[in-house]
């Protein structure tokens, strides 16, 4: 039987956790206290860990519920994660300084995504997390997860080109 | 250079085609600084994915949990315990057991050798041999002799006696 710990197999997860319930909250504090209370639940649920086909997609769609809870509760509107974004450093030679815009430029399209569609690239393309587990934590088809995916990362490609085309 | 393949890996990626190996080759290529200028603008996109996943949680965050959930979750660590781990306690109880025995036997010998050479030696001491002439002295042994023969003596007179009774 498989044997699943709290310390080495639920824990760790809380980084992956914490990414992901900032960018359905998009506020540090409320997504740190969804991850808190996604891993209180874990840890009260102990008994069910053996019986789970995977912990990480069974704590992650915990997570989800809990921050699109907070989010809703909370009833804020595209705000964005500049503020939980590192300063620059004083002397940026230019080319680095025009990356970091567009990237800032990137990051704030994708928290304007749908939160289906921004959830899902964050699970994607950050995560590295596979369709089928995806699909489960999103409780949507696989095909599903792609074309919201398609969609999401059309519009990045579109912007990137619009921006490279017509400047800043 | 060409750069056929990361074109053909890049069209799957918007496509959502690409497998997870794939989506990591393209971003271990779009990390290097020297990038062909058609692929260049790119670089936002994953540079900007690349800086969201090293998003972490506040440091002090685990210890916060686990004091909120009580230290019950640090000691309860769940432990793969195999058979013969398992059965540890009973070898050992057998092995004291063996031990316990052995060193009973060996002192029950080592006392029953005790006694017998005891024995031994009272025998010795006490030993009679088994002839008679061995003990008695000659004078003891006339007397025994007269004191015999006269019981034999009397023994015969008195079958003559009644011999003689029955003739009457």
């Amino acid at each position: 039987m498989r044997t699943v710990s709290f310390q080495d197999d639920v824990l760790p997860l809380k980084d992956k956790l914490f990414r992901l319930a900032l960018h359905i909250t998009l506020n540090a504090a409320e997504a740190e206290d969804v991850v808190q209370e996604t891993l209180i639940r874990m840890w009260q649920h102990r008994e069910e860990w053996p019986a789970l086909q995977s912990v990480e997609a069974y704590s992650l769609t915990i997570c989800r519920r809990l921050a699109l809870n907070e989010a809703a509760r909370a009833g804020h509107g595209n705000v964005t994660l500049e503020e939980y974004d590192e300063p620059a450093a004083d002397h940026t030679p230019f080319d680095q300084l025009a990356l970091r815009e567009q990237m800032a430029l990137v990051r704030r399209l994708i928290d304007r995504l749908p939160e289906v569609q921004r959830t899902i690239m964050l699970l994607r393309d950050i995560e590295g997390t596979p369709y089928a587990d995806i699909a489960r934590i999103m409780q949507l088809g696989e095909g599903q997860v792609r074309v919201y995916l398609h969609r999401a990362r059309g519009r990045i490609k579109r912007l990137i080109e619009e921006t490279e085309n017509y400047g800043l | 250079m060409d750069y056929k393949y990361i074109e053909q890996l890049l069209e799957s990626y918007w496509a959502c085609t690409a497998t997870e190996q794939e989506e990591r080759i393209l971003r271990t290529f779009f990390q290097q600084d020297q990038l062909p200028p058609h692929l260049h603008r790119y670089r936002s996109l994953f540079a900007a994915e690349e800086q969201m996943a090293s998003t972490r949680l506040s440091d002090d965050f685990e210890r916060r949990l686990l004091a909120q959930i009580g230290s019950e979750a640090t000691p309860c660590r769940a432990r793969r315990i195999s058979l013969s781990h398992r059965l540890r306690p009973f070898f050992h109880a057998a092995g004291m057991l063996a031990i316990i025995l052995a060193v009973g036997m060996a002192a029950q010998r080592t006392f029953e050798a005790r006694d017998e050479r005891a024995e031994e030696r009272f025998s010795e001491e006490t030993a009679v041999p088994l002839d008679d002439a061995a003990v008695l002295q000659p004078s003891q042994q006339q007397a025994a002799a007269q004191s015999s023969a006269s019981a034999m003596d009397t023994l015969t007179t008195a079958g003559h006696d009644h011999e003689a009774e029955s003739k009457q």
